[in-house]
């Protein structure tokens, strides 16, 4: 499906249409599940903010027929939600804590995939973020510069620098 | 994946990025959205925090409920003759002695019934004519 596809889908749902709520789902959740994952570590945090996404569809028909690029719009939302949901937390709890409970919830829990969610959590929020979009959400880096505001080769570079810092990461591990 | 290429180490780690999150999102999700559930999945909680919760609850609300019930029963129910409120026969028999000279004409059930009444007037309390008969001590 392209993107007027899933613009047609939008607009149906803007309209009330659960089949295409349905649809629209069943196409995006699984790579914003795991972009809402791979920026939060934890999966209830993910779940909530798909969920948050998803609904919030339903609750502004007038937004969606301004979306231009659906992929990214869906994707800069779960951006969003999982940014409240980070902004609410720290005034919850300590940074430390929160920090404890990154390392937490993934489904592949062999050493090396442990190993890299570990090194995922130790880039900086930048070059994490475009990680995360880039294989989690597959953007495009056309997408992500139009979610992150930045030129295409800026979030190329900086996938790469992100690419570069994992494997001196995880290089450290296994001098040790 | 790339719009551009990557030297191998770079994609291998690229790859396994990919691997190391889950392919989908729970099952339950899905159905959250589907059914235009607002409430957060923490809020949700699992199954058994919820139950527990519930539990919890419902079992504060039957010890309150039980508590209350003990105390209602543990009050003075002046409909029977608890020990705290029964007349000793001696004193009862004393104070219808007296009553007799201050009252002429009274007949010795007149006494003891005015007797006990008296008793129960110092205790603060109502009686029932069932607890006055319950309470009456045995002729002589």
């Amino acid at each position: 499906m392209d993107d007027a596809g899933v613009k047609l889908l939008l607009a149906k749902i803007a309209a009330g249409c659960d089949v295409s709520l349905a649809e629209l789902y069943d196409r995006f959740a699984a790579r914003l599940y795991r972009f809402a994952l791979g920026l939060t570590g934890r999966s209830a945090d993910a779940e909530d903010a798909v969920a948050e996404v998803f609904l919030a569809l339903t609750r502004r028909p007038a937004s969606l027929s301004a979306v231009e690029r659906p992929a990214a719009y869906l994707a800069a939302s779960v951006r969003n939600a999982v940014g409240r949901q980070i902004a609410r937390r720290e005034k919850d709890r300590s940074a430390t804590e929160q920090l404890l409970t990154q390392k937490t919830e993934t489904a592949a829990d062999d050493e090396r995939s442990e190993r890299l969610r570990d090194a995922l959590v130790r880039l900086p929020d930048a070059q994490r973020e475009v990680v995360a979009m880039k294989i989690y959400a597959q953007l495009t880096f056309a997408e992500i510069a139009d979610v992150l505001k930045l030129s295409a080769n800026t979030a190329a570079s900086r996938y790469r620098y992100a690419l570069e810092k994992l494997r001196d990461i995880l290089g450290e591990g296994n001098h040790e | 994946m790339n719009d551009f290429k990557l030297p191998d180490e770079l994609a291998t780690i690229e790859q396994d990025l990919a691997l190391a999150l889950p392919a989908d999102p729970p099952a339950a999700l899905r159905e959250r959205v589907l059914s235009h559930d607002p409430t957060p999945r923490l809020k949700n909680g699992n199954g058994s925090r919820r139950r527990f919760l519930l539990a919890a609850v419902a079992a504060t609300v039957v010890l309150v409920w039980m508590n209350m019930s003990l105390f209602a029963s543990n009050s003075i129910n002046l409909e029977r003759p608890l020990a705290t409120t029964v007349d000793s026969p001696d004193e009862t028999e004393s104070r219808a002695a007296m009553l007799d000279e201050l009252i002429p004409n009274l007949d010795a059930k007149e006494s003891r019934g005015l007797s006990i009444l008296c008793f129960a007037h110092r205790r603060g309390t109502n009686v029932s004519q069932e607890t006055l008969i319950q309470n009456l001590p045995p002729f002589h």
